[in-house]
């Protein structure tokens, strides 16, 4: 597909997700809302709402030969209340997410939570949004422990593929306050698209190679003897290195193979 | 009855706590160190020493008494400040 055509389904997917989302807001979320089920119902017609138009995203632009999806991921019904924790290579992962698993939990930025065409949508959704950290980590574990499957990116922004991981510690903390199974998500995109830095019309003339891999469960890792802080300092680090070995494969120990070397999922 | 701490007993005290609570090496811990570059502390970690600093304040510690707290000596003289009181 010649990149000219890339660049107009990019932008054709962009402003659907604005306009959508505006549309969706002022006609579709009033009447979601007088459905009857009280909030509960309205979080869970607005979240179908979304999988729905996220997995139609994700069909068009893989259409538009923007890349090939590659998602291997455990079936929707093992996922109640698991926390995901998943690398961020591009701006399109939270596309693939919520365009690949129903009933998504996310935090969003205030930005989005505030954003005056898109908003209602969001806070219809039930999206957890970045008031404070403390906010975050209460809300995050509620909605755990209710059975929610909520999404996470450690690295808290886009980061550069190669280099090797730094973790927030926010992940942490919320996997050990909410006491929810981990499950490991590798996203990679090769070559990198709509990176940091990226605008909506940067795209590569190869199709992207965009891989949504779970590679472990993990925990569930509770609260132990070991202080908040200090606990979640080494579980950080052990993501850190967990994620590293699995992506930036063995290199890092010496004598390890690179071709053969696997750790099982 | 705390009031009588100076400002190097408080300093002397939040040491421990820091090194105590986030695994950091106490000779790191001067009064221009910065809590968030320097030390790598972020802001759940902050929350948490505001918790810690109970035990020398003997109350509790409020947000708005610890918003612009960047160093170590920030934290001294916010401590300070609040046993004053």
């Amino acid at each position: 597909m010649p990149r000219l055509l890339k660049i107009l389904a990019s932008g054709i997917g962009f402003s659907s997700v604005g306009v959508g989302g505006l549309l969706f807001s002022l006609l579709g979320v009033p009447v979601l809302w007088l459905l009857p089920g009280g909030r509960p119902a309205l979080q869970r017609r607005t979240r179908t709402v979304f999988f729905r138009y996220f997995q139609a995203l994700v069909w068009f632009l893989s259409a538009a030969r923007i890349y090939d999806l590659r998602a291997d991921l455990p079936p929707r019904s093992e996922l109640d209340g698991t926390l995901i924790l998943a690398t961020h290579p591009g701006y399109l992962d939270v596309v693939m997410a919520l365009g690949t698993i129903p009933q998504l939990t996310c935090i969003v930025k205030p930005g989005v939570w505030n954003n005056p065409g898109f908003g209602w949508a969001v806070r219809a959704a039930g999206y957890i949004p970045t008031l404070s950290p403390e906010w975050v980590l209460e809300e995050g574990a509620k909605a755990l422990q209710r059975g929610e499957t909520l999404i996470l990116f450690p690295e808290g922004t886009r980061t550069e593929p190669g280099q090797s991981y730094h973790f927030q510690r926010g992940a942490a903390h919320l996997a050990l306050r909410s006491c929810a199974p981990v499950l490991a998500v590798a996203v990679t995109c090769d070559p990198p698209l709509l990176a940091k830095g990226h605008r909506w019309y940067h795209m590569p003339r190869l199709s992207c190679d965009y891989q949504v891999r779970a590679f472990a469960r993990l925990g569930p890792f509770g609260p132990g003897a070991t202080p908040a802080p200090q606990a979640a300092r080494d579980l950080t680090e052990e993501l850190e290195a967990r994620f590293d070995q699995e992506i930036h494969g063995s290199g890092h120990q010496p004598g390890g193979d690179q071709a053969l070397h696997r750790r099982d999922p | 009855m705390t009031t009588t701490l100076s400002q190097d007993d408080i300093l002397q005290k939040l040491r421990q706590v820091l090194a105590d609570s986030f695994r950091l090496d106490p000779s790191k811990i001067t009064r221009e160190s910065n809590l968030f570059t320097d030390l790598d502390l972020d802001s759940i970690d902050a929350v948490e020493l505001a918790i810690q600093l109970q035990d020398i304040t003997g109350r509790r510690v409020k947000a708005e008494e610890f918003r612009h707290v960047r160093t170590v000596g920030d934290v001294v003289e916010a401590v300070h400040t609040m046993l004053q009181a």
